[in-house]
């Protein structure tokens, strides 16, 4: 038997649906852990490990190396970058119960806040408590690497060794906390509503939005993706759609295999070409052209109705509310 | 607000009529959720239009006094408001392509957009003689150019009212004599605004007045009550939305997060605590069918709240419980908000945010099982 045909029994075994009610589901808990977080949990505290010492050795890198120092620096950001992506493109288990997103991802960034922050000159866990959000995590870290780069020996370097730090830390956490901490009955709704809030945040804040704003400002001008400020805005639509991606069609524990043990192989089949039709709006997609990311967001709208009006019933599952409601 | 379009899914995702026992039917819950919600915009009306009595007489004859009873009067209008923000995010009167929401109660604001700021002296529409200021005018400059330039309504005559909240302990503190000729710059003007702005203010709530007005066969409500079910879901819709993505992630956690001023819903006079509890009372009021109008007496009928009881009673029940513990979380966090919000993570003031925080999501998914109860699978709203 092979590994996939496994984890199908496993789902099956589980027994998914009670009255068309979503019920504990131990075997889909696990291969979502095993298949899917806990690889990318790890890679991101891997690569986040690597901000400190990067951002440590522009802090006291010689003139004459700063900018080797400053491009090594850069690369572990958008390295760093990739992995949470990876990770936090669906906010399930301990990105969501540690409230990840908003500690080291709050966007957009408030330079005057880093600057205050910077004045302070905190160091350590407990006086970074003390700085809010917009002022850290890895879009402040963006802004001190490529708006206003921080320079060797500066107060800035300083507090993004800080910002480093915190980002690693963080990145430890979530990858030691337990995956689900919450009632098993409440998974399969939790998955397919952070999934659905998940795109949302690629398609609408990742895409339209910054097109919207300029499309309907006076001033017009280019849109201003977030990551755009490094060049990594299309690197991150491309990261957060592999972690939708794969939890859709990939592994054992994906919508699409869960589909499969349930006898809906046909549904299993079309939310396949769904993706594929959005692998292919996606490939090669270039900030430069916003009528190509606008059809883009086009084909992820379709998967996104699919997914709640076709996929989550079938799931026994009520497509909620989340945090990317309200305005 | 961070002001964005939203507009309802295309699908009304409407499950299987639910079986229930007893209790109202769709038709009785809606009826009364229309006559509450008009109750609640007429209350918050006739509160506005004595805040314009009280701002017409402020500028009349600038005083200390005169100021601080305008400001009374804003902060006794808002809790009326507040109330009525359960009646948004579902594309209704408030806040579908033309409703009046941005103009209205859009925030965070950037002062500077409307009037001088410390360090800016010469700042903002005010001041910029060539500006005429008008109603259109400033609906036009309304987030104009980014989401932060709100020139309109409760926001703005609040900062016209108090000013920039400088400071730790209380809220702005804007002189009485920025009205004044000759001892403010540009006080024709700032006069001129904050009455031109009230005024709009009125219009918009008289807009609303009239689409959930009764008696009508071709307003808003007319078409809501004849909608069944999926005016159901549009309640259901509002209550969740406001409880979680709304009032616990943008009001609440976003502030608590960010431990700053600028996510402070009502920063200028400090009555942002009281904006989470009004907010947390409206989803209450539609829950139970309940509503205290202004003038004392209590406006109660069918209820969501029953409906779910006519099928899970337990469920009812518990979504009741949370609902209320959710009201009182928001009415232990204290003023002034802004130092609430400050410190570790064990800060009481952060605590006692938190706990709201945490019983709008619990109250969030409540509100998803008690729609299921009433067969309603699909609650979500997209951004266009």
């Amino acid at each position: 038997m092979s590994g996939r045909r496994v984890g199908m029994a496993l789902v099956v075994a589980a027994g998914l649906l009670v009255g068309g009610v979503a019920r504990a589901d131990p075997a889909w808990i696990a291969a979502v852990e095993r298949d899917w977080f806990a690889p990318r949990a790890a890679a991101f505290a891997e690569t986040a490990a690597a901000l400190p010492p990067a951002l440590r050795g522009l802090c006291a890198a010689p003139p004459e190396r700063t900018e080797d120092a400053l491009t090594r620096a850069r690369a572990a950001w958008r390295s760093a970058l990739t992995d949470w992506e990876r990770l936090a493109g669906v906010a399930i288990g301990p990105v969501l119960d540690l409230r990840a997103q908003r500690r080291i991802d709050f966007t957009p960034t408030r330079p005057r806040m880093i600057e205050k922050a910077i004045q302070s000159a905190p160091a350590g866990p407990a006086a970074m408590e003390l700085i809010g959000t917009p002022a850290k995590g890895l879009p402040a870290l963006e802004w001190l690497l490529w708006v206003k780069p921080a320079t060797p020996d500066s107060a800035a370097c300083a507090y993004a060794v800080q910002l480093a730090e915190e980002i690693a830390r963080e990145a430890v956490a979530i990858a030691a906390a337990p995956f689900n901490t919450r009632p098993p009955a409440d998974f399969p709704s939790d998955l397919i509503n952070q999934w659905v809030a998940g795109l949302e945040r690629l398609r609408w804040i990742g895409m339209e939005l910054p097109i919207h704003v300029v499309t309907t400002s006076e001033t017009g001008g280019a849109p201003e993706f977030p990551r755009g400020r490094a060049g990594a805005a299309a690197l991150a639509w491309a990261a957060q759609w592999d972690a939708l991606r794969a939890l859709a069609i990939t592994g054992h524990g994906s919508l699409a295999a869960v589909l499969r043990a349930r006898g809906q192989a046909d549904a299993a089949v079309e939310l396949a070409d769904r993706v594929a039709r959005v692998d292919a709006a996606l490939r090669d997609l270039d900030v430069g052209d916003p009528a190509r990311v606008r059809a883009a967001t086009g084909v992820l709208t379709t998967l996104r109705h699919r997914v709640e009006t076709a996929i989550a019933p079938l799931l026994g599952v009520s497509i909620g509310f989340s945090d990317a409601d309200g305005d | 607000m961070k002001k964005l379009l939203f507009t309802l899914a295309l699908s009304a995702g409407l499950g299987a009529s639910a079986v229930q026992a007893a209790g109202p039917d769709v038709a009785s819950v809606l009826k009364h959720h229309a006559e509450l919600v008009h109750a609640n915009y007429t209350d918050t009306l006739a509160a506005a239009r004595t805040m314009r009595a009280a701002i017409d007489a402020f500028l009349a004859q600038p005083s200390a006094e005169s100021q601080q009873a305008a400001q009374r009067a804003w902060r006794a209008a808002r809790e009326y408001y507040g109330q009525t923000e359960a009646f948004r995010f579902y594309g209704g009167p408030i806040d579908d392509e033309i409703g009046p929401e941005g103009r209205l109660n859009a925030w965070p604001m950037d002062e500077s957009y409307v009037d001088y700021v410390v360090g800016d002296a010469t700042a903002g529409l005010i001041n910029d003689r060539a500006f005429a200021i008008t109603k259109q005018s400033i609906t036009d400059r309304n987030e104009r150019d980014g989401e932060e330039n709100i020139a309109t309504g409760w926001h703005a005559i609040e900062f016209l009212l108090w000013g920039q909240d400088l400071s730790a302990t209380g809220p702005g503190a804007r002189p009485w004599t920025d009205f004044m000729d000759g001892q403010a710059a540009n006080a024709d003007r700032r006069r001129a605004y904050l009455k031109v702005a009230t005024e709009l203010l009125i219009d918009d709530l008289e807009y609303l007045v009239k689409a959930w007005r009764p008696g009508s066969r071709v307003n808003y409500r007319a078409r809501f009550v004849e909608e069944g079910q999926e005016s159901l879901r549009k309640i259901f819709v509002a209550m969740g939305s406001l409880s979680r993505g709304e009032l616990a992630g943008e009001r609440l956690e976003v502030a608590l997060n960010s431990q700053d001023q600028e996510d402070e819903h009502s920063c200028f006079s400090d009555n942002t605590h009281r904006d989470a509890v009004t907010n947390a009372q409206g989803i209450e009021n539609v829950w139970l069918g309940r509503y205290r109008r202004a003038d004392g007496g209590l406006l109660t009928g069918p209820s969501p709240r029953d409906l779910v009881a006519a099928s899970d009673a337990a469920l009812a029940e518990r979504t009741s419980a949370r609902i209320a513990a959710s009201v009182a979380a928001a009415s232990a966090i204290q003023a002034p908000f802004d130092r609430e919000i400050i410190g570790g993570r064990d800060a009481p003031g952060r605590q006692r945010i938190q706990n709201t925080v945490d019983s709008l999501v619990q109250q969030s998914k409540d509100l998803v099982a008690a729609a299921n109860a009433v067969g309603i699978t699909k609650l979500t709203l997209v951004q266009p």
